[in-house]
């Protein structure tokens, strides 16, 4: 296959996947100009859906990138051609998205605060509740939980609610969300590996406020990193080659001092500190091993970084 | 998109046959008019057996998995040089080395997008580039 | 051949054989394109039903994925949806039990969906009807065409309508018989005419993009109360398997 459809299909992805909303600003600069280039050079020969499905894609690069003038024309062959009066919601999101992104808060909120049945840009308006320049994000927790009584399947909305909760501690809830997701599809191996983490994180916030070396409490926290370790587990299982998730694993192997804490009471006679135990030497070998063969140095970096945060 | 050499096969594959095919209905024409019934020639029965096989090689050729452009710009080749795994953790594994899976969606939460954050990221990066 | 052949006016073919498929195509275009100009935008769903329906499915959901929660999380859902399955607050509309059935013909919604059908049938019937009416009219009695090759006489029936001649060689057609062949033969010539490969693949991928949700309230579906009901049962008899039991074992043996 050609150069040209090799590069059609990675825009095609990465518009579709929404990756884009994640990418450093380097990044994003050089999709655009690759595919400002791209769209120049081979616009005419692409169907209406790949074209416009394009469009769409360097509408939201050009934003990002600060090319307002090219977002207002891709916008604006997007509408000549499905209408600006037409009832589109993706239509009037981007549009509204738009007014948000050069300052017209208030005609955006117009734009997506018309009918209660247009649910796509309800779901826009949550986003109204976020509030710039500070980590009070209450109140756009509030709408999120709101809308999500309204639409309970929409998985993108449990995402970023649990997202939202994780932001902010509430790592039990985030959980929640996230299984809430896993409930209505039970494959999705990136959000088990997001239970995992965040059971982690609970016990990490958990073990800061650890004042004794009571047995019941220590149980408890065992409880919270068996339960981070199973999803782990489960993230793997689905998909082999999962590195984020094996090294998920292969921190909590090596998890000095509690571990120490937990040979004592192993030693202590209790069964399922010693089960628990055995397994985290297996594993230890097990993921150690397994991120050797996967990743790069560089790599488990960043990903340990993205762990710490 | 079919790729030029298949197309070459295709031609030749369809040609050979449509020769041989022509090839056998004149010889039935001719043993016809002469009253002779015999077997058909052996290159005819050759040729038909070397389109089909042309002609399914031309196939295999035009399902040929493409490689395919990471989303840092990398070119890999899939796996796989023809047809695509089924079980899940293989089938999988190619989108990941793209740099995003299945669910990106879930990850990206795009209509939830802080335009006007993200532009200010944006803006702060280009400033520390320049100076 | 015993019988002589019949010899047919080469003009037949440029005044009849070939107007009738011409005229024909044309038709079939106007329809698909005013069909496609009638036919209603999609309507918004009102977003109480929409709830509804979501949050039935997401009892569905929990009962056929409850294995990827613990023991804990599992009691406290399945607290949670039987409780709110038994109450009133996920019904689009709260109805009134002693009222009397009402009839589904008077329902608005139902009329709307009546309506289309039949919209879309007479756009079906009504230019067919009146292109047979032409051919009948004009070319009634017509043999127009040969075919080039040999059949059997089964196919006189098919071939033949329209003209009262027992002996005729099958491959003669009449008119109103290549009226017939082009009526099923030509949808192949239609969607190569409208590009339909497109739009049939767009079909599948919104297919694939929308998750099916039960039918609720609809005309000839079940009422909501009782839906809920069923899957609040069902839900109280679930039993609960975790896909977390076992799992280091299993993981270390798929390595092993």
């Amino acid at each position: 296959m050609s150069d040209t459809s090799i590069a059609l299909n990675n825009f095609l992805l990465l518009g579709s996947s929404g990756a884009f909303a994640n990418f450093e600003p380097e990044q994003l600069l050089s999709n655009h100009d690759k595919l400002e280039q791209f769209l120049l050079s081979n616009g005419d020969s692409l169907s209406t859906l790949e074209l416009y499905s394009l469009y769409e894609l360097q509408f939201y690069l050009a934003l990002l990138t600060k090319h307002d003038i090219e977002a207002k024309a891709m916008l604006d062959r997007l509408v000549d051609q499905f209408g600006a009066n037409a009832k589109s919601q993706r239509l009037k999101l981007l549009q509204s998205i738009y007014l948000e992104a050069i300052g017209k808060r208030d005609e955006a909120l117009a734009l997506v605060n018309k009918s209660p049945n247009e649910l796509k840009l309800a779901r826009r308006l949550v986003t109204f509740g976020r509030k710039a320049d500070s980590n009070d994000n209450e109140d756009y927790i509030s709408t999120l939980t709101y809308y999500l009584d309204l639409q309970p399947t929409d998985l993108v909305t449990w995402s970023e609610l649990g997202h939202e909760y994780s932001k902010i501690g509430h790592y039990d809830k985030a959980i929640y969300c996230f299984k809430e997701i896993l409930l209505q599809d039970a494959l999705i191996y990136p959000i088990f590996y997001k239970v995992g983490l965040n059971y982690y994180y609970n016990f990490l916030q958990e073990e800061k406020n650890l004042k004794t070396e009571r047995k019941d409490k220590l149980l408890e926290l065992l409880n919270i990193l068996i339960n981070s370790r199973n999803n782990y587990l489960r993230a793997v299982e689905i998909f082999d080659d999962y590195t984020k998730a094996w090294v998920g694993i292969y921190i909590i192997t090596q998890l000095g001092s509690f571990n120490d804490k937990l040979k004592k009471l192993g030693d202590g006679g209790i069964k399922e500190v010693k089960e628990y135990l055995e397994y985290n030497e297996k594993l230890s070998k097990l993921s150690d091993k397994r991120i050797q063969e996967l990743a790069q140095p560089e790599e488990y970096a960043k990903i340990l970084n993205d762990i710490k945060k | 998109m079919a790729k030029s050499s298949t197309l070459v096969t295709y031609f030749v594959g369809l040609l050979l046959l449509v020769h041989s095919g022509y090839s056998s209905y004149e010889f039935h024409k001719l043993s016809a008019i002469t009253h002779q019934s015999s077997h058909l020639p052996i290159d005819i029965l050759v040729e038909t057996l070397v389109g089909i096989i042309v002609i399914v090689i031309g196939g295999f050729n035009s399902i040929e998995n493409s490689s395919v452009l990471t989303f840092d710009g990398r070119e890999i080749q899939p796996d796989y040089k023809y047809l695509k795994p089924i079980e899940m953790k293989d089938s999988v594994k190619l989108i990941e080395r793209i740099g995003t899976s299945d669910y990106e969606e879930l990850e990206s939460r795009l209509p939830f997008i802080d335009i006007v954050g993200k532009r200010k990221k944006y803006d702060e990066w280009v400033k520390s580039h320049q100076d | 051949m015993s019988t002589p052949d019949l010899l047919l006016d080469p003009q037949l073919k440029y005044w009849v054989l070939l107007p009738i498929s011409f005229v024909m195509v044309l038709v079939g275009l106007l329809r698909s394109n005013i069909t496609y100009l009638l036919q209603p935008g999609p309507k918004l769903e009102e977003y109480k039903a929409i709830r509804e329906k979501q949050f039935l499915r997401r009892a569905a959901c929990f009962r056929q994925n409850n294995g990827v929660l613990t023991t804990e999380e599992f009691e406290n859902r399945r607290q949670y949806l039987i409780e709110k399955l038994n109450s009133t607050e996920f019904y689009a509309k709260v109805e009134d039990p002693n009222a009397e059935s009402t009839n589904p013909l008077s329902d608005p919604s139902t009329n709307d969906a009546l309506m289309n059908m039949a919209k879309g049938n007479m756009m079906n019937y009504i230019p067919q009807t009146l292109i047979m009416a032409w051919v009948n009219y004009f070319f009634a009695g017509f043999v127009i065409m040969k075919l080039p090759f040999p059949l059997t006489d089964g196919f006189k029936q098919m071939l033949q309508t329209g003209i009262e001649t027992p002996n005729l060689n099958v491959r003669y057609v009449s008119s109103i018989s290549w009226y017939f062949v082009n009526l099923f033969g030509l949808r192949p010539i239609y969607s190569l005419l409208m590009g339909d490969a497109n739009a049939a693949a767009e079909l599948v991928n919104q297919q694939q993009q929308q998750q099916p949700l039960p039918n609720i309230g609809g005309p000839g579906g079940p009422k909501a109360s009782k839906l809920f009901q069923a899957e609040a049962e069902n839900i109280q008899i679930l039993t609960h398997k975790s896909i977390f039991d076992g799992i280091v074992d299993r993981v270390l043996d798929q390595h092993a």
